[in-house]
């Protein structure tokens, strides 16, 4: 097997569906390239309270595709009939979206009642609910919780960015380390040095960033970013197609120069391991790919 | 005997323009080994296979590893003893990360 590498088209694409008016040229055209393209896994988040109609268009269109879909719900959307009707559109993979314990507590029995398509747990990490990671761990442990997902943070807006300096990242790591994470759970999680807090001695998997590269990100406007985290808009899918964006000017430059590693890491001895870390979170602290992590920091 | 699935959670693809570069270089007698030509892709984590891999990983659908091996003899100018170890090495690799699976 081979290292990464870099790739003329994405294989996965992150799509925020809602919240917003009816994309035009609309869904289907969007579908249409994203099977052109080979995607090979498309993870859609869907905000409405209940499942939004965009959402079952996109699914229903790209039940019978060679595409791993995934789909994050509020929890006020998941209830068996849901459940089922997504397990026949083929969802590969179903996320109850939370930011507290609180909102998982009176959920529980959808994880006893073992169905199709069990959920696994979508957490936004905070500043306010960072904290709460070993007792959500355990949550999931003590649930049978398939996935837990700690997303990459919507940068692309509120560049609000969230991250844990070196203090609160030991204390979480020490915590999760008297807990223990069998190979049941799926841990994903996109910040290199959250990954630490939970496997110290295991590579990020990533590799170096992967925005503009394996991975596109499409807002609920349609517009086309690197990744969720990075704000620098490629293109609007209003005015050209996902093809024209995918082989742009603006995004081969930007891929060059995330690949490059940032500037202010040159003299660091960690580099070779994190490679500069979320470039995203960078730019969207600083407005500048050659400025480290705030993360790392 | 046991026969070799791909897991069908793990999504892949060929990459159409590495492939003809790596054919063409193969025909002209270059060292295409570390040449990627398909992409696998499961759980976040992604993998690219050479030439050899991913006609190794094509034919894992249900096949043995003597058919596999059978198979791959006519297609790869190589020794037969080569051939098996490398195969056998990359099929461990695989299950190693739950990307096949063995069935009776």
């Amino acid at each position: 097997m081979m290292n990464l590498r870099e790739l003329k088209t994405p294989i996965r694409i992150y799509w925020d569906v809602t919240p917003t008016t009816e994309v035009r040229p609309g869904y289907q055209r969007i579908c249409e390239e994203i099977v052109g393209i080979r995607i090979l896994s498309l993870n859609l988040v869907d905000t409405d309270p209940s499942i939004s109609g965009a959402c079952l268009q996109i699914l229903e269109r790209l039940k019978n595709e060679n595409i791993a879909v995934s789909l994050a719900l509020p929890g006020s959307a998941i209830n068996p009939q849901v459940i089922s009707l997504l397990h026949n559109l083929h969802v590969r993979a179903l996320f109850l979206m939370a930011s507290s314990l609180d909102e998982l507590r009176p959920l529980q029995d959808i994880w006893h009642e073992k169905k199709v398509l069990l959920p696994g747990i979508y957490f936004e990490v905070r500043k306010d609910n960072h904290k709460t990671l070993p007792e959500l761990l355990s949550f999931c442990l003590d649930n049978d919780v398939p996935y837990l997902v700690l997303p990459m943070q919507r940068l692309t807006k509120e560049r609000d960015c969230f991250y844990l300096d070196q203090r609160e990242r030991e204390e979480l790591t020490a915590r999760v380390h008297g807990i223990g994470i069998p190979a049941r759970i799926k841990l994903i999680i996109h910040d290199p040095f959250l990954w630490k807090v939970f496997f110290p001695s295991v590579e990020f998997p990533e590799g170096g960033c992967q925005a503009a590269n394996t991975m596109l990100y499409i807002s609920p406007e349609g517009d086309v970013y690197p990744c969720p985290s990075m704000p620098v808009k490629l293109g609007s899918l209003m005015e050209a197609t996902l093809k024209d964006i995918i082989f742009s000017k603006e995004k081969k430059e930007l891929r060059e120069k995330i690949v490059r590693a940032p500037a202010g890491c040159a003299h660091c001895a960690e580099l070779p391991l994190c490679t500069g870390g979320c470039r995203g979170r960078a730019y969207a602290a600083n407005n500048s790919l050659d400025v480290p992590d705030p993360g790392c920091m | 005997m046991k026969r070799i699935q791909r897991n069908p959670d793990v999504m892949w693809r060929e990459e159409d323009e590495a492939k003809a570069q790596a054919y063409e270089g193969l025909e002209q007698g270059a060292d295409v080994e570390d040449m990627g030509t398909s992409l696998l892709f499961s759980d976040g984590m992604m993998v690219s296979l050479n030439i050899l891999g991913t006609e190794v990983w094509k034919l894992c659908d249900g096949r043995s590893v003597d058919e596999i091996l059978s198979e791959l003899i006519l297609q790869f100018d190589v020794e037969a003893d080569v051939l098996k170890a490398d195969v056998m090495s990359f099929l461990s690799e695989l299950a190693e990360k739950g990307f096949i699976r063995y069935e009776e």
